[in-house]
């Protein structure tokens, strides 16, 4: 049965297309795309709506080019060739919640030049640890909301985001739920497959996705994976859907006990704490989630938060990517290094692009994790 | 083929010696007011820095310094010093130079910059400079102030302006200023602030007249002058020094277009230049000139001016720093260098697509598209980088020029 839950999660990324068109098809409801995890989902499945996240193919997004040059990271190019060559074709409207100014490229080029009857950018303010951003982010939510409404013609009442909120928290408990049999000494599930479970979140309605995860969270206590964890890696970076990677990294005798990725944890740490005002309460959430460090200054809350994972889930050594070109990531990686070494955590950085090659990779995890087990020998 | 001649360019008595008359002079200055204890703030680009002016705080511009070792050919050692301590070679440029440069005192131009007291920018220029800026501040301990920016993604412009934009933007200001009093332990005095106002507004206006001068066939200026002369509209904007220079500047250029008499010899190209400048090499303007051909507008130039009511200063900075481009969606830009290709009587537009800066290299296409479809102008995008020159193919970048000239030639012949 664990088996095939996971076969599910596997299906729904590899089929989301289908599976968006089937839902449209059976429901009668729109669809909205979303490019970054600033967008508050709760508003649109209280507007009845399905968020799906555009995420890329890893494909030579070649088709790009005209409208975004080669020197923005490759996650924002791959995205946008996914609506250039329409497999986003039945989305009924893009939002983007503000983070970095490579996805503001692919919204702003999305809406200009890919037809869409809706198109909203979400002023996520940067200073995420300024008094007013909560408020602000209430403001900007209240615009959303009305923008919405205005499209619709339909009202978004107080229970309707009651229904939003309960949908995104329950579907965030249920996988962090899952998240604790990462921290046994023998997890009980892998990183491919704690992957694979948090993109499909973001794919699917949440609703039918936390189904799945109640009957996951049944049977995990009796899950025996009947293989040797090895070497416990943590994977630290900005969107990493990259499933081959993980794969293959846990082929070589590791497994990935966490991740500090927004298609992972980073998604899913932070629920939103229901009062009186909706819109101020989910923009709490959204400004006190665990931030991209985009938005993460003057403090490095998230290099906090990273050292404290690691520390939470044991860990033996950490892979940090720098998605190539992505700057507010990569200046964080030498103070984000420094940090983890300062609690004993050994890292190895890697750069990621659109396709990664693996021959080069292998070679240099392989020598990685011999470095770790070498540690653990010598102590 | 557009070949080469040895006609030289007439450089303007102003900005002759700029560099040991101005920039040096800025940076004793900066170094003098460090050692006396004033405080210092690293500051920027889109940052109201008339604010740090009127409370006596000394300005320097990362941005600005590692323009200067790109032209003192440093740049590309302290990027190599910044990679070696794991940043990726493809950071922003001027922030692997600046950070590299911290790491080799010995080899700063100006003696390096000043540590800072603070470091103050806004979120309206890109992701990088906050980080890199967050960076700066905790390996040299020193607070940060960031302005959060609201995206003006209309693009709209100083008079169409969200009011809770606006109203938020003075929020913010107003929050600066508790931290700059807290931190330098002064009140921010109104009536000096309208002072600096007033200058800084003058500045942009005496600024405004030299582009508009350069309209004249000849252009009176070029490139050349114009990225040495911006330096002060950036970088202290509400001075008398800065208001001295640019009369000085504006009556001779006015002179020169009063008597046609042009930037170089020979004018048969007249173009548009977007983005940064190879810094290391201002030359290539001049080669420019040998082949008959003058940048006429710079959308550098363009960007950073703004009128300013003294008497409502906050509103005012609202209203200059809200609409710049790099705070807007590419519609901004795209319009911008269509009214200068309109305006300036351009033949052509050369875009660089500036490896050492996303920002100011965003859809260089999509403002090609858009320039030859409304004015049929053509415009030629060159790879390159403004700071690092290891990404400059000077050889590459010339023929392309050579090319691209030939086209327009060809144009102009056929009508």
């Amino acid at each position: 049965m664990t088996e095939e839950i996971f076969q599910q999660f596997r299906d729904w990324i590899d089929n989301r297309h289908e599976y968006a068109k089937e839902w449209k098809e059976r429901t009668n409801k729109k669809i909205i795309g979303y490019l970054c995890t600033y967008v508050p989902e709760e508003i649109l499945y209280a507007a009845d709506m399905l968020p799906v996240r555009i995420l890329g193919s890893h494909e030579p997004p070649t088709v790009t080019e005209p409208y975004i040059f080669a020197m923005f990271c490759h996650l924002c190019r791959d995205c946008l060739a996914q609506g250039l060559k329409g497999r986003f074709n039945y989305i009924d409207g893009i939002v983007e919640g503000q983070s970095c100014l490579h996805l503001r490229q692919t919204f702003n080029a999305w809406r200009l030049h890919i037809p869409t009857n809706f198109a909203h950018y979400i002023h996520i303010p940067h200073g995420i640890q300024n008094p007013h951003a909560i408020p602000y982010l209430a403001q900007e939510l209240a615009k959303f909301k009305k923008t919405l409404e205005d499209w619709t013609g339909k009202k978004i009442t107080n229970e309707g985001l009651d229904k939003g909120i309960k949908i995104m928290n329950k579907n965030r408990e249920l996988m962090r739920k899952v998240h604790e049999y990462r921290k046994l000494d023998n997890p009980k599930i892998t990183g491919i497959e704690a992957m694979e479970m948090v993109l499909s979140s973001q794919m699917v309605d949440k609703q039918e996705h936390s189904k799945l995860l109640n009957k996951l969270l049944e049977e995990l206590p009796n899950r025996n994976l009947n293989r040797n964890p090895g070497t416990r890696l943590m994977i630290i970076g900005s969107e990493d859907d990259d499933r081959v990677f993980m794969k293959n990294v846990e082929a070589l005798g590791a497994t990935f006990v966490i991740e500090e990725h927004c298609t992972g944890s980073r998604y899913l740490w932070d629920d939103v704490v229901p009062s009186e005002d909706r819109l101020m309460a989910i923009a709490s959430r959204y400004v006190n989630r665990v931030p991209c460090p985009s938005k993460d200054w003057p403090e490095f809350t998230r290099i906090q938060h990273a050292v404290k994972l690691a520390k939470d889930f044991n860990v033996q050594g950490a892979l940090v990517i720098q998605n190539k070109f992505c700057d507010p990531h990569g200046i964080e990686i030498p103070p984000l290094r420094e940090a983890l070494k300062q609690v004993g955590v050994q890292t190895y950085p890697l750069e990621f692009d659109v396709t990664v090659p693996w021959g080069q990779f292998r070679t240099r995890v392989e020598a990685f994790l011999e470095t770790l087990t070498g540690l653990e020998e010598l102590f | 083929m557009v070949e080469a001649k040895q006609k030289r360019r007439r450089r303007l008595q102003a900005t002759k010696g700029f560099y040991k008359a101005y920039i040096k002079k800025f940076y004793r200055d900066a170094h003098k007011a460090k050692a006396e204890g004033k405080p210092v703030a690293w500051v920027a680009s889109t940052f109201p820095v008339e604010i740090l002016q009127a409370m006596d705080i000394f300005p320097v511009w990362p941005e600005n310094y590692a323009s200067l070792c790109a032209a003192k050919r440093v740049a590309v050692k302290f990027c190599e010093i910044a990679e070696s301590r794991n940043f990726s070679k493809d950071l922003c440029s001027y922030a692997r130079c600046v950070i590299g440069s911290l790491s080799d005192k010995e080899n700063s131009p100006e003696e390096g910059l000043p540590r800072p007291d603070m470091l103050v920018a806004s979120t309206g220029a890109c992701d990088t400079h906050f980080k890199w800026f967050q960076y700066i501040g905790d390996r040299f301990k020193a607070p940060l102030h960031l302005l959060n920016m609201p995206y003006n993604i209309s693009g709209a412009d100083s008079e169409h302006l969200e009011k809770a934009h606006i109203e938020f933007y003075i929020s913010q200001l107003k929050e600066l200023i508790d931290f700059l009093e807290e931190k330098t332990d002064t009140k921010l005095d109104k009536k000096r602030l309208k002072e600096i106002t007033a200058l800084s507004d003058r500045t942009s206006q005496l600024w405004g007249e030299i582009q508009h001068y350069r309209k004249t066939i000849p252009s009176p200026m070029d490139a050349r002058d114009a990225f040495s002369a911006v330096f002060f509209l950036l970088s202290i904007p509400g001075s008398p020094a800065a208001v001295e220079f640019y009369e000085r500047l504006r009556n001779e250029v006015k002179e020169r277009a009063e008597n046609k008499f042009g930037a170089a010899e020979t004018e048969n190209y007249r173009l548009v230049w977007d983005n940064l400048p190879p810094w290391f090499d201002l030359k290539f303007f001049e080669y420019l000139n040998t082949l008959g051909a003058v940048v006429v507008a710079e959308t550098f130039s363009h960007v950073w001016m703004g009128r300013l009511d003294p008497s409502r200063p906050f509103e005012s900075f609202a209203k200059k720093y809200l609409p710049n481009f790099a705070n807007c969606s590419i519609d901004r830009k795209i319009h911008l260098i269509q009214d200068l290709a309109e305006e300036f009587s351009a033949d052509g537009v050369i875009l660089p697509t500036n490896w050492g800066c996303r920002m100011m290299s965003i859809g260089e296409t999509a403002v090609k598209e858009e320039v030859y479809r409304k004015l049929g102008v053509q415009s030629l995008i060159v790879n390159m980088d403004s700071t690092d020159r290891r990404n400059y193919d000077e050889a590459q970048i010339k023929r392309n020029m050579e090319v691209f000239l030939q086209v327009l030639n060809e144009k102009n012949q056929n009508g």
